[in-house]
């Protein structure tokens, strides 16, 4: 098990300096010119241009401009964004609302997604299934700039159960509604896929066995089914996770929440390197652990995965 | 997991309750005194008046200070924070300052707080964004080398002569008429003693502006909130001739304009300064006459690049000019947020004249196929028009539109070339690729028929990036900023604007609008042409 964790922990590190080289090469080769990107449409001109292009090792070669942002990520420094503020202070603000929108979705889709795709597979083809499947299919192909714009427009503005936009001073509330958006697509598959998985296992030889044996209809399904029906749900959840951090972009910008995903945009439209390298290893990191705890976890689930 | 949901839920349960009661919205009438105005933004990049000159960093400072001049309704600088602004030759200008104005820190506003400001912006190695602005004082060139690694010649102005503590002496390095409007612009404000880490290398402390210390009507409460918020309250020793009537203006960030628009509808934001064309269709059903409009200095246009061949005939760019239904777009696509521009300035310049562009905007199809036709039609083109936008901009529908219409009057295919971002654009053009036309946006920074002319159409213009170029305007432009008095100014920028109507080498399209809504707790909202509210202006909505 140990050896397990060291050689993945040592793989990450491989992996992380790789992604950052792949994703640093990307910016910088659609990178036109940063500078006129900061000042928009308005002309730069020659000596303020010679001064940041100095400052910025703009005019440097790729593979020096690399070694510049990679010495400093390694000396803790993680240098500044194109207009002047630390990153660290950036990703310090960023993170912690990031995080927190993240964990209370993480909530919702666990709790609705699981014990309704639960209840769904149970009682296959009954009303409930049928009116779920319609309802996820209707949200999985909806754009979540639509429903977070429409579900802003009548619960916040219309009806005033909610903030419209990000305020921290009424707390954690303040994510709700965003949760609920973000949370609704990754609800919808975990409850379609909580449900096919069990459906299939309520068929499956051990069930037949533990009934057979004489054991409680709860203990079948909670313990039996359950236990082998989350392991392809609890995949979806982990690289899920990964996702809503940094693909929160939308929701993010809709309930202008000051996250990560609204830095990063903002990185990749002033054609800000260090900023957006820096977040994408970030989140590089943040797949990199949950995958491994998601793999962790497949050997309590299922006792005949082992880790060696 | 649980007990976090089971929190959230309590939470939620308690919000939704407390928001049904009512308690703390935002429809209850404050007084005066304890009214808090909130605007929404964008996030600045900087906040320091020499790097500000973007529209969001423009906000904020507006409140925090007092340029040496506003404008009348003639677009003509007045005295504000100055009393006397006067100059024999143009040339050499003495700034006397109004006596008893302080910072927000308590430091007295003196002729040093200007010169150690302007002296901080124009030097070189700062790389301020409003570098620019100080570039017809004299010295400015010894401040800023041509290569980054040659230190400067001098670290101070040379134009720059502090005569006693309210009165200093600006020299230019050409007599220019229209200093005196510059003055207003943001880049110009004073900055006190405490904004710098080393006065003598002109060296500003990176932590000013986390909370600028300004000599204007509000200040700082706390600390710039990046992404959030920027909080101000009124300075009560401000001696301005109009105090505010209110007790702060919040600043709230926001990422999206649409926003913004949700959260004055939901009483949550107090003024939306520009409001989005999205918003626009809705916003007189929803906000009646919290919804207005004021004219602005914005106008865009579209310019042949003189590399292409193809638009060199006078008449092709005549023909295609004729051939755009200006009316049309504004009405249907833009609702009227943006007006017909039938001339090379926007309409809020001292000068400005209606339908300088003359027959060749106005819209005729029959002849403008005529005109096209006779310059060899569409194989003179090369059979296909295109027109270059940055996709980052929302201008896809109204260049499709443009489009459409060109393809439809002069019978010749016209698609639209998206590029994507004006800066990719622009790299483009100088490599002379041929793009086909392009559009551009220009905003003034202070109000003169110059700011357009010059930067725009003279050969050597900062923005003539089309490379157009003409002996006889660009000897008038310079005529006219010698010229000794504003009125002969004005009378020699006509005489190039109407050359510009001649050569046709931009077709003039729109010119803004500022679109704006505010809650129903204030009124008294104005905008200026600059997008600025007028803060001052700003009454609570007492019933």
């Amino acid at each position: 098990m140990s050896r397990f964790v060291i050689r993945r922990l040592l793989q990450s590190v491989l992996t992380f300096f790789g992604a950052t080289l792949i994703v640093y090469a990307l910016m910088f080769s659609i990178t036109t010119d940063p500078l006129q990107a900061l000042a928009g449409e308005r002309p730069l001109n020659a000596s303020q241009r010679a001064q940041l292009t100095a400052q910025y090792h703009l005019d440097r070669p790729f593979l020096v401009q690399y070694g510049y942002y990679i010495t400093g990520l390694l000396t803790g420094d993680l240098g500044r964004t194109i207009a002047g503020r630390p990153i660290v202070d950036v990703l310090a603000e960023a993170w912690p609302r990031t995080i927190q929108l993240t964990l209370i979705t993480m909530a919702i889709v666990i709790v609705i997604g699981i014990t309704g795709g639960v209840f769904a597979g149970l009682r296959r083809g009954g009303v409930f299934d049928q009116t779920t499947l319609a309802l996820t299919l209707v949200v999985i192909g909806t754009p979540v700039f639509v429903l977070g714009t429409v579900f802003q427009t009548i619960f916040a503005v219309e009806l005033g159960w909610f903030r419209p936009s990000f305020a921290p001073e009424i707390g954690i509330a303040t994510y709700f509604l965003p949760a609920i958006v973000l949370g609704l697509l990754s609800l919808a598959t975990a409850m379609r896929l909580t449900r096919t998985s069990v459906a299939e296992n309520l068929r499956a030889d051990y069930v037949r066995t533990a009934n057979a044996k004489g054991l409680t209809w709860r203990r079948v399904v909670g313990v039996h089914v359950l236990r082998n029906s989350l392991i392809p749900v609890l995949t979806f959840l982990g690289t899920e996770l990964g996702l809503l951090m940094g693909g929160a972009m939308v929701t993010e910008g809709i309930f202008n929440i000051p996250g990560v995903g609204g830095r990063l945009f903002q990185g990749i439209r002033l054609e800000d390197g260090p900023l957006v390298v820096t977040i994408v290893s970030l989140l590089i990191v943040v797949y990199l652990i949950t995958n491994l705890l998601v793999d962790l976890t497949y050997a309590v689930l299922d006792p005949r995965i082992r880790h060696e | 997991m649980n007990a976090r949901t089971m929190a959230a839920w309590t939470v939620l349960t308690v919000t939704a309750a407390c928001t049904l009661a009512a308690c703390g919205g935002g429809t209850d009438s404050p007084s005066p005194e304890t009214l808090v105005v909130s605007i929404g933004i964008g996030e600045p990049k900087f906040l320091l008046p020499s790097t500000t000159t973007e529209s969001n960093g423009h906000d904020v400072l507006h409140a925090l200070f007092t340029p040496l001049v506003e404008y009348d309704d003639t677009f003509r600088p007045v005295e504000l924070a100055a009393e006397s602004i006067t100059s024999a030759d143009n040339r050499t200008w003495t700034i006397r300052l109004k006596p008893g104005w302080t910072f927000h820190n308590g430091e007295p506003v003196t002729a040093d707080a200007y010169i150690n400001a302007w002296n901080a912006g124009a030097w070189g190695p700062n790389a301020h964004d409003g570098n620019y602005f100080y570039d017809k004082i004299l010295g400015y060139a010894d401040l800023n080398p041509r290569d980054a690694r040659v230190a400067p010649k001098a670290k101070k102005l040379a134009g720059l002569v502090k005569k006693d503590d309210l009165t200093f002496e600006v020299t230019l390095s050409a007599p220019y008429v229209n200093f005196k409007s510059m003055l207003g612009y943001t880049a110009f404000y004073p900055l006190p003693s405490t904004a710098f880490s080393n006065l003598a290398d002109n060296a500003v402390d990176p932590k000013y502006q986390e909370a600028p210390v300004g000599q204007g009507p509000f200040r700082m409460k706390g600390q710039w909130q990046h992404d959030q918020i920027i909080e101000t309250e009124r300075y009560e020793n401000y001696i301005g001739p109009v105090k505010p009537r209110v007790a702060g203006i919040a600043y709230k960030i926001y990422q999206q304009q649409t926003t913004q628009y949700q959260d004055l509808l939901a009483g949550q934001l107090d003024i939306v300064p520009r409001m989005p064309i999205e918003n626009v269709g809705s916003a007189r059903a929803d906000l009646g006459d919290r919804y207005q409009q004021s004219p602005s200095s914005t106008i865009q246009f579209l310019s042949f690049p003189t590399f292409d061949r193809r638009f060199s005939d006078v008449r092709i760019r005549r023909a295609i000019s004729m051939a755009i239904d200006r009316d049309e777009i504004t009405r249907t696509l833009f609702l009227d947020s943006q007006k017909p521009l039938r001339s090379f300035v926007s309409p809020v310049v001292p000068g400005y004249r209606e339908n300088t562009c003359g027959e060749w905007c106005v819209f005729d199809p029959q002849k403008a196929k005529a005109l096209f036709e006779a310059a060899g039609g569409a194989r003179a083109v090369g059979n296909r028009i295109e027109i270059a936008y940055n996709v980052d901009g929302g201008h896809k529908p109204w260049v499709d539109a443009t489009c459409n219409q060109i393809r439809a009057n002069l019978g010749v295919d016209c698609v639209g070339n998206p590029q994507p971002k004006f800066a990719e654009l622009l790299t483009k053009i100088e490599k002379k690729e041929p793009v086909g036309l392009f559009r551009m946006g220009w905003i003034f920074d202070y109000p003169a028929m110059e700011n357009y002319l010059g930067p725009l159409y003279t050969t050597h213009g900062s923005s003539n990036y089309y490379g157009y170029g003409n002996a006889q305007f660009d000897r008038l432009i310079a005529e006219g900023d010698r010229s000794a008095t504003p009125s002969e100014a004005t009378r020699l920028y006509q005489q190039a604007e109407d050359i510009l109507a001649r050569d046709l080498p931009v077709v003039p399209l729109r010119y803004d609008q500022n679109n704006f809504g505010h809650s129903t707790r204030i009124r008294n909202v104005r905008m200026n042409v600059f997008f600025l509210v007028e803060l001052l202006d700003i009454e609570a909505n007492t019933p």
